[in-house]
């Protein structure tokens, strides 16, 4: 009977490290996930036909976030040890684990990860670089140690906790409201810091004037005098409606953007 | 340091973040890291660093969810940033920034839906014969090391050697007033982002705070790191509030 170790563990978060790997329309991250558990499966089953069965299991359509992936691969080595050596756990329940996993943690990865702190310590060091008129690399490199840190925590935290906690972690995260919970504090978070980006981190202004008797009027100043910055976050939310309920294409949105913008310049709408 | 270094310089450091974007995912692929990292290698720091913090605010709040493929940043940031210090010039890298990462994002495309399916089948095959070097070399050294080869590496080499002679000549040919009015579209082209985001953090159940953060930025003139600090206060706030009221029922 083969137990997983420490050392196996580890050997589990280094090969899970290949997770996206592949990526592809069809499967998605099948192929990374499989090539996570290779250190896993070729220890639990010394017998190679059990081994072929298990690596066949894993060719199912997979896709998550990729660093709360983790989480899934902790928690299927510990259902794969205990089919191997228990075998008192139906197959199929990994694929159904694994599947039902998908989603939340998606959810939560995408949200908190990529959409609220990567946006914050992203918009920090570009703030850090140009305050520094792009003399110091302190920006990118306080962006690169916390991202890059905090990434490999939650791989750390998913192989080792995910594996030992196993099965009982996806029922307590439900049952309790968690994911719900996470996803509403980011939403107020990104809210607000997002509100202020777009104040900083777009620019538009208008080059129109006119004359008004003997002074000429900037109307870009008389804007600003009343709510500074109006364009930028206006513009933001009409793109928001765009996306959101007339389903425009972002990339699309990034040209005509690029364009109206440059034309816009050409014509003395914007300065 | 010869051009021919120069690219040579710039084809490995795309390769190596293309790894690092496949494997260990610690960021070096993020405009505002490659782009000081493509300029320390290739001599420039600080230019790198102009056009990494650039690039960055056109792409900072994109997210794709799921499977969507966005605009690629890292073939973008990696080929203007070594543009810029070729040709000494941080403009051009706005210039090329938004086409190089819409041409980036089909070539990803391509891969994804052509190529690594290609790969992902003869992956199948190994994995049920519990084939561990067929499984590496259809998973790994195939997509990472031939796929990026040609779809990335590749093309940066060329667009590093051959395109530096190029652009400073089209440079050189755009009137500085076509160029300022790029510059105005590329500052524009942030605010795609955020509507993104905004989307997947829903914007729809939380818009009033959205407002607050634009509050504190647009009058007060609170900075980046001062804003995510009430954020992270608001958050708090919230917390107590809720948990207290829970608790009292």
């Amino acid at each position: 009977m083969a137990k997983l170790e420490k050392k196996d563990l580890w050997k589990l978060f280094w090969s899970s490290q290949w997770f996206t790997v592949g990526c592809n329309n069809e499967k998605f991250e099948s192929m990374g996930f499989t090539l996570s558990l290779i250190p896993v499966l070729e220890k639990l089953y010394p017998d190679v036909e059990q081994r072929k069965e298990a690596y066949a299991r894993h060719q199912e359509i997979f896709l998550t976030e990729a660093q709360c992936a983790k989480t899934v691969i902790g928690i299927t080595a510990a259902m794969e040890e205990r089919l191997a050596n228990e075998g008192d756990i139906p197959a199929e329940s990994i694929g159904a684990i694994k599947a039902a996993m998908m989603g939340p943690l998606a959810g939560i990865g995408d949200t908190l990860y990529h959409g609220t702190l990567r946006p914050i310590f992203a918009g920090i060091a570009v703030s850090l670089a140009a305050a520094s008129g792009y003399t110091s690399p302190l920006g990118p490199i306080l962006f690169f140690v916390v991202m890059a840190g905090m990434g490999q925590l939650i791989n750390w935290f998913g192989i080792f906790k995910g594996y030992e906690k196993g099965v009982e972690l996806v029922a307590n995260i439900e049952e309790a409201g968690l994911i719900d919970k996470i996803r509403e504090y980011a939403s107020v978070l990104g809210c607000i810091i997002m509100g202020g980006f777009s104040a900083v981190f777009v620019t538009i202004n208008l080059g129109i004037e006119f004359n008004a008797g003997e002074s000429v009027v900037s109307l870009q100043s008389t804007l600003d005098s009343m709510i500074p910055h109006l364009l930028p976050m206006m513009y933001t939310l009409f793109l928001y409606y765009l996306i959101t309920k007339k389903k425009a294409n972002p990339i699309l949105l990034m040209v005509v953007t690029m364009v109206v913008g440059a034309i816009g310049y050409l014509l003395g709408i914007f300065a | 340091m010869s051009l021919l270094m120069q690219s040579l310089i710039a084809a490995t450091v795309m390769f190596l973040v293309w790894l690092d974007y496949e494997w260990v995912h610690i960021w070096t692929y993020r405009p505002i890291v490659l782009g000081p990292l493509m300029g320390l290698c290739l001599g420039n720091l600080q230019i790198g660093i102009e056009v990494g913090a650039t690039v960055e605010l056109m792409f900072l709040a994109t997210v794709w969810v799921g499977s969507a493929v966005p605009p690629n940043e890292i073939l973008s940031t990696g080929i203007a940033t070594a543009l810029a210090v070729t040709t000494g010039d941080a403009t051009v890298a706005i210039a090329t920034a938004l086409p190089i990462a819409v041409l980036g994002s089909a070539l990803l495309t391509f891969r994804n839906t052509f190529m690594n399916t290609f790969a992902m089948q003869r992956f199948e095959k190994a994995a049920q014969n519990a084939d561990v070097k067929g499984m590496k070399l259809w998973g790994i050294v195939v997509p990472v090391g031939l796929y990026h080869l040609i779809l990335f590496v590749i093309p940066t080499f060329i667009a590093v050697y051959y395109g530096a002679d190029v652009c400073v000549k089209i440079l050189e040919m755009i009137p500085a007033e076509v160029l300022a009015a790029i510059n105005c579209g590329g500052r524009m082209i942030g605010a795609v982002g955020l509507a993104l985001l905004l989307k997947s953090i829903s914007f729809d159940k939380a818009w009033p705070f959205f407002f607050l953060g634009f509050i504190f930025s647009a009058y007060l003139g609170v900075g980046n790191l001062g804003i995510t600090m009430l954020a992270v206060v608001v958050v708090g706030i919230i917390y107590m509030y809720k948990e207290k009221t829970a608790s009292q029922d």
